[in-house]
C-alpha cells in the first residue's frame, strides 16, 4: 500500500471518519457557525455550548469526506472542556500547522498530529482545516448568550 | 477515401499523456473539465510568439498585418466549423462563462419586469448565476425546466412553462455532470413559437458532436476553446448577425469604436463591437489550429470511439455492487458520474490520483443538480478519443483499492 495514502488514511482517521464523536445538533447551544468547502461543496455545522465553568462542549454536523469528518471529530474531543481562550490558541496552532505543513512540529496530542498526512495532498488541507476554521468563526464571530 | 482511426498515432500527438503520476501511467479522465492539447496547438502558439506577434487591427507594419491575418483566419475557420452564416457572427471571448455573461448583460435591455427566463435543473453555475443577476436587475422571473430521475430534461414541462412572457431560454446542449444530450433543436423550435431567444451552452457539446448553428436555428451558441483541445482563455459567442447588431456593446474602449470625440462615440461593426481591448490573439490562433487538427482526424470515428470507451467503462463499473450511477439518460455523451455507498467522492479522487487516474470529484459547478439528486457530489470520469481500454482497467483497479481502503 502507498505510504502517503497510509499516512493520510491512518486507522485513527478512518475510525473518526466513519464513526465520529460528538456528531449531531444539540437541543441548545450558545454559538454556531457553518463552514463550506468551496472546492467540493462539503458543509460543516459547529455548535458550541458553555457549562457553568465556561468550559466548551462542541458538537458538529457535516456532509463531508473522511478527512473533514475525522478532523471535526478530533476537534470536538480535543476542545471539549477548554476555555474559550485556550480553544482559540489550540485552533490557531492547528490551522498554522496545517497550512504550513508543520503540524508534527507543534506541541499537540498524538491523535491531532495524525492529521499531518494531508501535507502530501495540498488539495486536502482545506478538508482538515474546515472544522477548525469554522469553530474559530463560531467562537469569535457569533454572539453568545453569556456575554 | 475515409480516414482511419489510429489510437496510437493520436496518443503520440498529445505529449502530456506520456507521463507517470505517482509512479503509475497517467490515465486522464477529466476531459469534461479540460481537454489536453495536441502538439500542433502547442507549436502554433510558440511559433506565433516567436515569429508573428504584434497587436491586431492597429499597425501598417508587417508583424501587425500578419497577426491580424492569423487572427481573422482563425475567426473564419471557427465560423466554418460551426457553420455560421458569416464570420461576423463569431465573437471571441474568454470562454463559455464570459459568452453567457455578455448575453445576460446585453440582453437585459430587452427584458422588463415580469418577463420570464427559462433555464434547466442541470445547468452549470455559469448558466444560472448570470441569469439570476439579470432577473435582479430587471425584475424578470427565473423559471426552471425540470428533469426526471434519469437526468433527462422534461420537454412536456417546458411546453407548459413557455408563454408569451418567456423572453429567453438558456440551456446546456450536453450536461457536464450527467452527460445528458438535450434535444436542443426541439427546444429551439418550441421557443421560437413564443418569440423567445435561445442561448445554448455548448461547452461540453462542442467536443463531442458536430455543431451546425444554422441547422439548429439557435440565436446564440457559446463554447470554450480549452474543451475543444485548444488553449485556455479563448472562447466563442456565436450570435445571429441581426441579433448581435441589435445588442449594445458589452465593454467599452479600444477596438470596439469607430470614432471617438469628447462629445460622442460611435461603435465599430460586428464582431469588433463586442471585442474591446487587445484580444487573446495567440488563443484564437491556437483554437483554430485545434480545429484544423480535429478536421485532420476522422472526427465521426473519434466520437464513435469515445462512446465505445464510455460503454466499456460503464460495463466494467457494474462489477462494483456499491456504485450508483447519476445520470442515465437514453441519449448520452462520454461522461459517467457515479457515487459509492457510504464513501465520499473526494476521498476516492485522492486515492485514484495516487494510482495515476485523474477524475473530477465534487459538485461539478452544478449545486442545484446535486440538490435534485440529494447528494453532495459525484465521481466523474469523462472520456476523450485518446483514452484507452487499458486506462479504464486502471480506473477499475484503482477504484477497487479505494473502496477497500475506505470501507
Amino acid at each position: 500500500m502507498d505510504k502517503k495514502l497510509q499516512s493520510l488514511y491512518q486507522e485513527t482517521i478512518l475510525k473518526h471518519g466513519h464513526d465520529p464523536k460528538n456528531f449531531g445538533k444539540p437541543d441548545r447551544y450558545d454559538q454556531f457557525a457553518e463552514g463550506f468547502n468551496r472546492l467540493c461543496g462539503d458543509k460543516v455545522n459547529i455548535y458550541c455550548k458553555y457549562n457553568f465553568n465556561l468550559e466548551l462542549e462542541i458538537t458538529f454536523e457535516s456532509v463531508s469526506c473522511v478527512i473533514c469528518t475525522a478532523s471535526a471529530s478530533l476537534l470536538t474531543t480535543e476542545l471539549g472542556g477548554s476555555s474559550k481562550e485556550t480553544a482559540i490558541e489550540l485552533i490557531d496552532t492547528v490551522l498554522d500547522g496545517l497550512h504550513c505543513s508543520t503540524l508534527n512540529q507543534k506541541p499537540l496530542s498524538k491523535q491531532l498530529t495524525m492529521l499531518d498526512g494531508v501535507k502530501e495532498f495540498p488539495s486536502r488541507i482545506q478538508c482538515a482545516a474546515l472544522p477548525w476554521a469554522t469553530t474559530r468563526k463560531a467562537i469569535i464571530e457569533s454572539k453568545t448568550r453569556l456575554e | 477515401m475515409n480516414k482511419a482511426f489510429n489510437l496510437e498515432n493520436i496518443r503520440e500527438d498529445f505529449p502530456i499523456l506520456n507521463q507517470e503520476i505517482n509512479g503509475s501511467p497517467l490515465a486522464y479522465f477529466d476531459n469534461a473539465a479540460s481537454t489536453q492539447k495536441p502538439k500542433a496547438v502547442i507549436n502554433a502558439i510558440k511559433n506565433y510568439y516567436e515569429q508573428d506577434h504584434s497587436n491586431v487591427h492597429r499597425g501598417v507594419h508587417t508583424l501587425s498585418v500578419r497577426a491580424t491575418e492569423l487572427y481573422e483566419e482563425s475567426r473564419t475557420k471557427i465560423a466554418k466549423f460551426i457553420n455560421a452564416n458569416t464570420s461576423n457572427e463569431v465573437v471571441f471571448t474568454k470562454g463559455t462563462t464570459e459568452s453567457i455573461n455578455v448575453l445576460a448583460s446585453t440582453l437585459s435591455g430587452l427584458i422588463k419586469q415580469g418577463d420570464e427566463i427559462l433555464i434547466s435543473t442541470m445547468e452549470h453555475h455559469s448558466n444560472i448565476v448570470p441569469w439570476q443577476e439579470l432577473c435582479i436587475r430587471t425584475g424578470a422571473i427565473l423559471k426552471i425546466i425540470p428533469i426526471n430521475k434519469l437526468g433527462e430534461l422534461q420537454l412536456d414541462s417546458l411546453e407548459k412553462l413557455l408563454s408569451k412572457k418567456t423572453k429567453i431560454i438558456s440551456v446546456t446542449h450536453i450536461s457536464n455532470t450527467l452527460g445528458t444530450i438535450n434535444p436542443i433543436k426541439k427546444i429551439i423550435e418550441l421557443a421560437h413559437l413564443c418569440d423567445a431567444y435561445v442561448v445554448i451552452d455548448g461547452a461540453q457539446a462542442i467536443a463531442h458532436t458536430p455543431i451546425d448553428v444554422q441547422d439548429l436555428d439557435c440565436d446564440f451558441y457559446t463554447f470554450s476553446g480549452h474543451k475543444l483541445y485548444g488553449p485556455t482563455g479563448i472562447g466563442v459567442l456565436y450570435g445571429k448577425e441581426n441579433l448581435l447588431n441589435k445588442l449594445p456593446p458589452y465593454q467599452f474602449g479600444g477596438e470596439m469604436i469607430l470614432k471617438v470625440t469628447f462629445e460622442n462615440t460611435s461603435y465599430n461593426s460586428l464582431p469588433y463591437k463586442f471585442e474591446a481591448g487587445t484580444p487573446n490573439i495567440a488563443g484564437s490562433i491556437g483554437l483554430a489550429v485545434a480545429i484544423d487538427y480535429l478536421n485532420s482526424l476522422p472526427l465521426d470515428l473519434c466520437h464513435q470511439y469515445e462512446m465505445e470507451i464510455h460503454d466499456y467503462a460503464l460495463d466494467r463499473l457494474k462489477s462494483f455492487s456499491n456504485i450508483k450511477l447519476i445520470g442515465e439518460s437514453h441519449k448520452k455523451s462520454p461522461i459517467i458520474s457515479f457515487i459509492a455507498k457510504d464513501i465520499h467522492p473526494h476521498d476516492v479522487g485522492t486515492i485514484l490520483n495516487q494510482k495515476g487516474v485523474a477524475v473530477r470529484t465534487g459538485h461539478h459547478c452544478t449545486m442545484p443538480l446535486m440538490e435534485f439528486f440529494n447528494i453532495s457530489g459525484t465521481i466523474r470520469a469523462s472520456f476523450s478519443f485518446y483514452n484507452t481500454k487499458n486506462e479504464v482497467e486502471q480506473l477499475i483497479d484503482a477504484l477497487g483499492v479505494a473502496f477497500k481502503m475506505l470501507s
